[in-house]
């Protein structure tokens, strides 16, 4: 099994880049395996395809992982883990099941970038004071 | 009722109203999105994030209630007063409809 690593920063604001870096891979045949903080990313060679990767932030609720990843599946996503508070999912573009959205409308697009701001930078606001 | 409950749900949006209208039968979550799209022609989706997230978030304010899971996939159905908010919402739409047909005149 071929394996590589490519390390890369982003920050937790540029989602949809990490989305597109994926699925740039996965079109050049190298899927993610594993993805380490801060930034290590083990791929494996794989058969070029091009997917849709999604990530979605600490919308789970408490004891209810199983659940909620059940509902990804049942509209065809698979999991992939969890870094950071991020919830890791793909399917492929030509997947019958064709909606390559997990948010359908803009209100809930913008409630997971309120959770991001809210579990990410708000504490570190009130750490230094700024508020 | 209480008077955030109504700021925060009326007027509402496409996908809260016809997930609590689907609620007023018992079910889950991708049955919800399977049966907006059939009574839509396709047109409203409704995706698993936002599914997730209306579903969580109108438990928490009591419009639904989980009745069941049936393989991880939890059921839920309208609360009395998910009822009163969905009436308040239809007669808003009806409204909404008769201007639209031009019904109302200005009377004299």
């Amino acid at each position: 099994m071929k394996n590589k690593v490519l390390f890369r920063f982003w920050t937790i604001t540029d989602y949809e880049k990490e989305e597109q870096f994926l699925a740039e891979r996965h079109k050049e045949g190298w899927e993610i395996k594993r993805y380490i903080l801060p930034g290590f990313y083990i791929f494996e060679k794989c058969t070029p395809r091009e997917m849709v990767y999604r990530l979605d932030f600490g919308q789970a609720e408490k004891g209810e992982k199983a659940e909620y990843l059940q509902m990804y599946r049942d509209y065809g996503w698979e999991y992939l883990f969890d870094v950071n508070s991020f919830s890791y999912f793909r399917k492929p573009a030509d997947s019958a099941m064709r909606d390559t959205e997990i948010f359908s409308d803009n209100k809930s697009r913008l409630e997971m970038v309120q959770r991001i701001f809210m579990k990410r930078m708000v504490p570190g606001w009130l750490n230094k004071g700024f508020i | 009722m209480q008077e955030r409950i109504q700021r925060v749900y009326i007027p509402m949006t496409e996908t809260g109203f016809y997930i609590l209208f689907c609620l007023r039968e018992e079910m889950h979550g991708y049955n919800i999105g399977q049966k907006v799209k059939k009574m839509t022609g396709g047109e409203v989706t409704i995706s698993p994030g936002t599914m997730y997230g209306t579903l969580s978030k109108m438990e928490k304010d009591g419009l639904i209630r989980f009745i069941r899971e049936e393989e991880k996939r939890k059921l839920y159905r309208i609360t009395d007063l998910g009822r009163e908010i969905l009436d308040i919402e239809l007669c808003r739409i009806e409204r909404l409809y008769k201007n639209s047909k031009g019904e109302y005149k200005d009377e004299k």
